[in-house]
């Protein structure tokens, strides 16, 4: 059964993919960004599935099976306040100057506004650096997860092999428009399935009321914050969802905007958005006690699996396993298209053919890309070590410390390519400092304090910027006219 | 109102709902409100006040440097085209200088 409605999932996505391709208007701007065409419904449906990982939804009960109901707070409503207001300050600028200039990616964006194209190859490393790995997780994770939901039946290899596959389908024949359809799709999915399932747990265990009262007999420690997530834990968490304004793939979905007035619905929706999805992972991750009271660390990530598997097997699991894998390609599809979109504007385009190539030509490298980064993102997940898994939330840590740049870039006229040039260093030079020592610490807070490494790396990114920019002379008048002009003259 | 007064009052909304974020008097408060633990009602009714919010500023303040109801561009937008050139519309937007001993971007 539950073999069977995955795989209904997959030809269904499959289906969409291929009926968007006859929208394909056979243009480069087409297969990166859709021709800048989406409407409000599904541009929110693809800002919110792109940030709504496995990692996320499963981590989210998994987190609160260990640590209560405060992950709530912690994760979901500060991204509920934080991320849209990114999409609102950065992301609507954003699209209007990638209209009015062309752009097809963040770094074109960094280059021209600071008319350094060192500086774009430097960003270029640093945000694949951070989304390459980020990338191989979500495959991995899906690999495993797949494997859990069908006891065994597809290993983690070949459910990674299908996952690749079916992307494959749908991103390298229908670019960024095919991505946008699956995700729709994909997207209420995951909304619609999270609540049915939660539905019949909480109903299957006694009603919501009756649960609780259970659970808060046996660990009333998981109905509050107690002890176990820290006043400064929670104020600087919400730091990491700045990690949203540098992420490449949703630079690349907000250029997809058919206007500024399209930001208006996720702008408003997405905090709703975060609650219908986030609430029934964190209230199934607590009760799950109740069913399974002592699940070691690492087999609690799957706790919604094993609750589902429990109380409603069959239809049930099937549905999960298809919001699951949902989750995992609304992030995996986009993240690819962005990599890919890099390679293709701003190594081969840039620096190669510029003039010299076609419209056709730079689809097909585009595709190229595409083929050859799922099968390096296959192969290399063969080799995945679960321990690595703990390298995801250093990757936010990294695009959040980062974020600095592109506020400087839209709201600073006097930012220069040396001072985005010296934060970018210093973070990386931090990062990989409290990566190498803190890496096995997910958890890991300064001094012991509750603050997140992301406020000290954030820190030094905004001083290193501000010093280093008023030392050094700003960009030219024509082209602070360009980013700072309603019209741009 | 002014859209002046609007950007002030819903700002200050805004940072006053970051601080509301740090919920420390519902810290340790087990009660059950609606059959859930009071620290999660409170931040499920936090989402719904942070849309509102949202929802009054997206219709009364509209972002810097986005004019409400900007049009969308001509179709074929210059893909491909110098970035100095503005998407279906070469020539009315000045290219950009390129940076020094390199070539036109794009």
């Amino acid at each position: 059964m539950t073999l069977g409605i995955i795989a209904a999932y997959f030809i269904a996505v499959l289906v969409i993919g291929g009926f968007s391709h006859r929208l394909f208007q056979r243009t480069s701007e087409d297969y990166f960004v859709a021709s800048r065409s989406l409407g409000p419904a599904l541009l929110l449906l693809n800002l919110f599935g792109a940030n709504m990982t496995a990692f996320a939804v499963l981590g989210a009960s998994g987190e609160a099976y260990s640590s209560g109901i405060g992950v709530f707070a912690l994760m979901g409503s500060s991204s509920a306040l934080v991320i849209p207001l990114v999409f609102y300050f950065v992301g609507t600028r954003v699209w209007e100057l990638g209209k009015r200039r062309g752009y097809l990616s963040p770094v074109q964006f960094f280059r021209e506004r600071y008319e350094s194209d060192g500086l774009g190859l430097l960003l270029f490393v640093v945000l694949n650096a951070l989304l390459i790995p980020y990338l191989l997780i979500g495959l991995a994770g899906g690999g495993i997860a797949l494997a859990q939901l069908t006891g065994g039946a597809v290993p983690k290899w070949a459910g990674s092999l299908i996952i690749v596959a079916v992307v494959l389908g749908y991103v390298a024949y229908g670019g960024m428009r095919g991505a946008i359809w699956v995700n729709g799709f994909q997207a209420l999915l995951l909304l619609l399935l999270g609540g049915v399932a939660s539905w019949v747990i909480v109903h299957q265990l006694g009603g919501l009321e009756s649960a609780m009262q259970r659970l808060g007999a046996v660990h009333p420690e998981l109905l509050v914050r107690g002890t176990k997530i820290r006043p400064l834990q929670l104020l600087t968490y919400t730091l990491i969802p700045l990690s949203v304004g540098m992420f490449p793939h949703i630079f690349l979905q907000w250029l997809t905007a058919r206007s500024a007035r399209a930001f208006r619905l996720p702008v408003v929706i997405y905090p709703l958005c975060i609650a219908v999805v986030w609430v029934p992972s964190v209230v199934l991750g607590v009760l799950a006690r109740l069913d399974f009271p002592r699940l070691p660390p690492a087999a609690a990530n799957s706790v919604v699996v094993r609750l589902v598997e429990h109380h409603a097997p069959g239809v049930l699991v099937g549905l999960l396993a298809a919001a699951l894998l949902s989750a995992i390609m609304n992030s995996f599809d986009h993240q690819v298209l962005a990599v890919s979109t890099m390679f293709t504007q701003d190594i081969v385009v840039h620096y190669g053919f510029r003039d010299r190539m076609s419209e056709r030509a730079r689809v097909w490298v585009g595709r190229g890309f595409v083929v050859g980064i799922l099968m390096a993102a296959w192969l290399l997940s063969l080799v995945f070590d679960p321990s690595l898994f703990k390298l995801g939330v250093w990757c936010f840590t990294g695009f959040a410390a980062l974020f600095p740049l592109v506020v400087a870039a839209l709201y600073w006229r006097r930012s220069t390519r040396q001072g985005i040039a010296a934060a970018t260093l210093c973070v990386c030079a931090l990062w990989s400092w409290l990566v190498v020592s803190q890496w096995r610490s997910p958890d890991y807070t300064l001094g012991g304090t509750g603050v997140l490494p992301v406020a000290l790396v954030l820190a030094v990114s905004i001083v290193a910027l501000v010093v280093v920019s008023l030392l050094t002379r700003p960009p030219g008048a024509a082209t602070l006219r360009l980013f700072f002009s309603a019209d741009g003259e | 109102m002014t859209r002046r007064r609007w950007a002030t009052l819903l700002y200050a909304a805004l940072a006053a709902l970051y601080l509301l974020h740090n919920d420390l008097w519902l810290w340790n408060d087990s009660r059950l409100w609606l059959g859930l633990p009071a620290g999660l009602v409170y931040h499920i009714g936090f989402c719904i006040a942070v849309s509102v919010v949202l929802g009054l500023t997206v219709v009364f303040v509209w972002p810097p440097g986005v004019p409400p109801g900007v049009p969308g561009a001509p179709p074929g937008a210059a893909p491909g085209a110098p970035l100095g050139t503005p998407p279906g519309a070469a020539g009315q937007t000045r290219p950009i200088p390129p940076p020094r001993g390199q070539g036109e971007h794009g």
